[in-house]
């Protein structure tokens, strides 16, 4: 047994002095008093020696055994055999887990990160007394505290952890830390010793440095002990598929567009990049087979993009699954990446607009509904049907089956229809708006941004520049324009801006796809935010839908491009690629639980596993994506209703390590966090000092010790019969002859 | 055993004292032999002024004493009988030994004592034992009786012979002024050192704290009631030694060289009352076995109150058995 303070136990040990030292001092100090009945005095001393020499040597006893206890107590002893006492100490340790995507990596000895750190987690298990308790929180988003509060069922725990495998999630140290500060906060309300051991490889694809965390371990002080596993530094070479891009997302199946190429970006991370070769297959569920295609890689090259031209002819109104694969490597989670491509013979686009009966107006009279209505369907075979609807009366109704609304009068709208169609963007429709011509004070904005949970603050009145705006000549890069991008310059040369409903956004949250000469945004695409995320400041979750905004009322009055060559083009890619990006889902990742905004009829997510998840209220699954792959989202019949592809965050697979002094930077901003050992976890856990039971034992027994000093003075001092008058019955007679004579008289 | 130089009768005699014993007279519970005229009954007959009995003539009577008109009316010779008052010879004996100059009392002024039991500022059993006897001399020598005085530890250390003169008043207090010795009683060999002196029968007062073997006592008084003396047996205490209510643990040290023993009070308090309390009793039983009277005084008390209670109860017994006038 060990001493966290032993100077205190050698005082405790000096301290059973201190009664003999006090008793002699005492014998020396008293003056003897003078006793004329001596003879009865020694003989009831004689009588009583050996009883009250046992009961003075019990009580001295007694008194020294008191101070050396409460000395080894305040010393706060450590076991080191707790078996003896079948006690240990009184900890709690935590165990952070890191089963990430990254804990899956794969080390050139054929050891998987997830299982070395499973040994460390045993053996500081098995270092453990009876009396600790266990607990483990797992990394891989979402953060689960698996074991909380800790439980003193080590096999049991011991047996979780052996259990785990690595997921396809990414770990999320941040939520974490948050999990653990709630576990600590319970633990911290019973002043209990705390221990957490973090154990991760600290991987770019665990660790992001740039993400901060949450300050949550850093205000525990000295009852919580932090520890970390160092940041791995063997290097491990990684290939990753990290996207798969079709030109488009939507085939429209009556145009000419049979093929389509298909992009399979891949990166790697963790070694020196040196040349190699990598085996890209592509694969899609009902389509012909693609021969696979291989990526030489140069000496630091670190990424690379192999194109397959896709025959997608005969594909009718369905969504296909394709996916990329790679030969396994290092780690294997992020070795395919799958998306979904969507067929369709017709696009479907609600024009809400007031509609005019005026028959053949000339072009000058020409409304915004119309200049958009004649640019979508220029022809009647265009794949883009337009239905109107007006806007006073827009109900659901009106916007089923549709893909996109364009919203011509918005001024027109109440707030159930701006409902209505909040609801369409959530269930993946795109809307695009533009400013009503009509109105002179636009109050609508404020409704329309606040329904849509955009950050955009659109000013309430047109302006009219002096001289009319051009489009800046460097646009930047938008995925709706993509397929524009070759010729948009020459194609908005020519666009001017006579007046506009200007905006003021965040750029980090707004994509801007049309700038202005004076860098204002003519045309902005944004994603609406749920009310619920933003009111508790959580990461938005990602909806289906896009809004996009055209700050300029389509009308010669405001700007020319209804009559440039621009128009026709710009509209049709902004439905055709708005819609497909909005209806593919290869924004869906592993670990979250998005926003499906599938209607109500969508009751069950079917993973690529068989299991089922059930869809909430709030349109979201009801458990976290779990894995990688495609997901068919049902009815209450088990109807596919449609196919979702879940990937990888390709940032949590990058096998790269990291300096040791940055990751401590990092992991500083949490707490106090100290590196233990690797191979030797528990050497850290051994010196941490252990208040274990022992010392609520030794000071319970102090305690007892006290109270049976106290009634053993009292018991052997007879106190109780010490003030009992002698009785002498016929012996005493003057008392009661005194009487009024006085006790003065001698 | 020092004699102070001062002399303090005085102050032992306070009026209230002398006044709550006044009403009584010292009465010898047995008829004492006396040549002076007294208070006291004489057990010789003859030709005292009262008539007693008759008895029958034996030859060798004086026939002064014939009662001549019995024999006139029934023929027969008888003997008048007559009981003198003769004076009661009373011995006071007053125990000096180490344990008498313990007290707890304190002093105050013009209650006398001893020059020790003046420095310790204490009212000591020694100081309550020579005022009870000083109060009880100056009584019987007021009613004509002898009185003498035997001071005593281990054995007798100072002796006063038995004196009716009014001087023999101061000579006794100046005896009793003295200190105690640091010696222990031995009851049984005082009384054969005194009884060597004393032929006729008296009346012994002994005041003592009889801190002895019960066995000493017990022979002591065996032998006093064998030469027919009475005696009056007041047992001196301190309350104190009563109460043993000391509460913390302390040395004692005995005043006859008994030695220093530490002890807790508390602890050992049941055990000494209980060995006291056996000898008080053994004590008071063989006094009573004898027929002798005893009585405790106790020094937190005054003198007065006691002794008349004392008198009063030896009076009323004699009355009762017919012995006295």
């Amino acid at each position: 047994m060990n001493f966290v303070t032993p100077t205190l136990a050698i005082a405790g040990l000096i301290a059973v002095a201190l009664p003999i030292i006090i008793h002699l001092l005492s014998r020396r100090r008293k003056r003897p008093i003078e006793w004329a009945a001596m003879r009865f005095l020694l003989e009831a001393f004689h009588k009583h020696r050996r009883r009250l020499q046992i009961e003075q040597l019990i009580l001295l006893a007694v008194r020294c055994l008191i101070l050396a206890l409460l000395g080894a107590a305040l010393a706060r002893p450590i076991l080191n055999t707790p078996d003896v006492l079948d006690l240990g100490g009184s900890r709690a340790v935590f165990l952070v887990i890191d089963n990430g995507l990254a804990s899956g990596l794969t080390d050139a000895q054929g050891q998987v990160a997830l299982d070395k750190t499973i040994k460390q987690a045993a053996k500081i298990i098995e270092s453990l007394g009876p009396g600790d308790s266990v607990g483990l929180i797992t990394a891989a988003r979402p953060a689960r505290g698996l074991i909380v509060p800790p439980s003193s069922d080590h096999a049991a725990v011991l047996n979780v952890i052996r259990k785990l495998t690595p997921l396809q999630a990414p770990t999320d140290l941040a939520s974490a830390a948050v999990t653990l500060r709630l576990a600590l906060k319970d633990i911290a309300k019973d002043r209990e010793r705390a221990v957490v051991y973090l154990l991760s490889e600290f991987r770019l694809g665990s660790a992001s440095l740039d993400i901060t965390l949450p300050s949550a371990l850093a205000d525990f002080g000295e009852n919580v002990t932090l520890l970390t596993a160092p940041a791995a530094d063997e290097m491990i070479g990684n290939v990753q598929v990290q996207s798969i891009e079709p030109r488009r997302g939507l085939i429209l199946t009556t145009t000419a567009e049979g093929s389509q190429q298909v992009t399979v970006r891949l990166a790697r991370s963790g070694s020196e990049l040196s040349t190699g070769t990598t085996q890209v297959r592509l694969a899609g569920e009902g389509l012909p087979i693609i021969e696979p295609k291989t990526v030489k890689w140069d000496a630091g090259q670190a990424t690379a993009a192999v194109d397959f031209m896709v025959n997608f002819t005969g594909q009718l109104e369905r969504s296909v699954a394709l996916s990329a694969t790679i030969d396994n490597d290092a780690l294997n989670g992020d070795n395919q990446r799958s998306t979904v491509i969507l067929t369709r013979s017709k696009i479907r686009t609600l024009l809400v607009d007031r509609r005019s009966f005026a028959l053949d107006p000339g072009l000058d009279r020409l409304g915004t509904g119309e200049w958009i209505r004649r640019a979508l369907e220029p022809s009647d075979q265009s794949p883009i049907d337009v239905v109107e609807a007006d806007p006073a009366a827009l109900d659901g109704p009106d916007v089923r089956g549709i893909d996109a609304v364009i919203l011509a009068r918005p001024d027109l709208l109440d707030d159930r229809s701006w409902l209505v169609l909040r609801k369409f963007v959530d269930g993946g429709g795109v809307l695009l708006v533009t400013p009503p011509t009509q109105v002179n004070v636009h109050q609508w904005t404020n409704t329309f941004t606040k329904v849509m949970g955009l950050p955009w603050r659109i000013n309430l009145e047109p302006v009219a520049p002096d001289d009319a705006l051009t489009l800046d000549d460097e646009q930047p890069p938008s995925e709706l324009l993509r397929m524009l991008s070759g010729e948009l310059d020459a194609l908005t040369e020519p666009i001017l801006v006579n007046r506009m409903l200007a905006l003021d956004i965040d750029t980090s949250q707004t994509q801007q796809i049309l700038v202005l000469s004076d860098g204002s945004p003519l045309l902005v695409m944004g994603t609406p935010q749920q009310q619920q995320d933003i009111d508790q400041d959580v990461t938005p979750a990602v909806v289906g839908g896009m809004v996009i905004y055209l700050a300029a009322a389509v009308d010669l009055n405001w700007t020319n491009l209804p009559t440039k060559p621009l128009m026709v083009p710009l509209f049709h890619e902004l439905i055709r690629q708005g819609v497909g990006m909005a209806r593919a889902s290869q924004r869906f990742s592993v670990g979250e639980r998005p926003a499906l905004g599938l209607g109500a009829s969508a009751t069950n997510i079917v993973g690529p596993d068989g299991a089922i998840l059930a869809i909430g209220l709030d349109g979201r699954p009801h458990e976290p994506l779990g894995k990688a792959g495609f997901y068919e989202v049902v009815d209450s019949a088990r109807h596919r209703i449609s196919t979702l592809a879940v990937n990888i965050d390709p940032q949590s697979g990058k096998s790269d390590t990291q300096r040791q002094s940055a990751v401590s930077d990092w992991l500083a901003k949490s707490g106090p966090w100290k590196l233990f050992d690797a191979d030797k976890p528990a050497a850290a856990l051994a010196s941490i000092d252990t208040p274990s039971p022992i010392v609520g034992i030794l000071l319970a027994a102090v305690l007892l010790l006290a109270v049976l000093e106290t009634a053993l003075a009292r018991w052997f001092s007879h106190a109780k019969i010490s003030s009992k008058p002698i009785e002498l019955p016929g012996l005493n007679v003057s008392g009661a002859l005194i009487g009024g004579s006085g006790g003065e008289i001698r | 055993m020092a004699e102070s130089s001062t002399v303090r009768g005085e102050e032992y005699l306070a009026p209230e004292t002398l006044a709550q014993l006044s009403p009584f007279e010292l009465r010898a519970k047995m008829i004492v032999e006396g040549v002076m005229s007294g208070m006291h009954r004489s057990p010789y007959q003859g030709m005292a002024v009262e008539f007693a009995e008759h008895r029958q003539y034996v030859p060798g009577d004086d026939i002064k004493h014939l009662d001549w008109k019995v024999f006139g009316r029934s023929d027969k010779l008888y003997i008048k009988q007559y009981q003198q008052e003769t004076n009661l010879d009373v011995i006071f004996l007053v125990d000096a030994s180490g344990s008498m100059n313990f007290g707890t009392l304190n002093a105050k002024a013009g209650w006398g004592g001893t020059e020790a039991s003046r420095e310790k500022n204490k009212w000591t059993k020694f100081d309550h034992a020579t005022a009870s006897a000083v109060a009880m001399a100056y009584v019987c020598l007021h009613q004509q009786d002898r009185v003498g005085l035997a001071i005593f530890a281990d054995e007798v250390k100072v002796f006063v012979p038995r004196s009716s003169a009014q001087a023999q008043w101061r000579r006794i207090v100046n005896a009793l002024s003295g200190q105690p010795v640091k010696e222990q009683t031995n009851l049984a060999k005082v009384i054969d050192q005194v009884l060597a002196k004393i032929r006729n029968r008296a009346l012994f007062v002994i005041l003592s704290d009889l801190f002895d073997d019960v066995e000493s006592i017990r022979q002591a008084l065996a032998r006093l009631r064998h030469r027919r003396h009475d005696v009056i047996l007041l047992q001196t205490l301190d309350k104190e030694e009563l109460n043993f209510s000391f509460s913390q643990p302390a040395p004692f040290e005995g005043l006859e060289n008994e030695g220093r023993l530490r002890i807790d009070p508390r602890a050992l308090r049941e055990a000494y009352l209980e060995a006291l309390v056996k000898h008080l009793e053994q004590v008071n039983k063989i006094a009573l076995g004898f027929g002798f009277d005893y009585q405790r005084l106790d020094t937190h008390e005054s003198v007065g109150p006691a002794l008349a209670y004392l008198l009063a109860r030896r009076h009323i017994h004699i009355k009762r058995n017919k012995v006295g006038r």
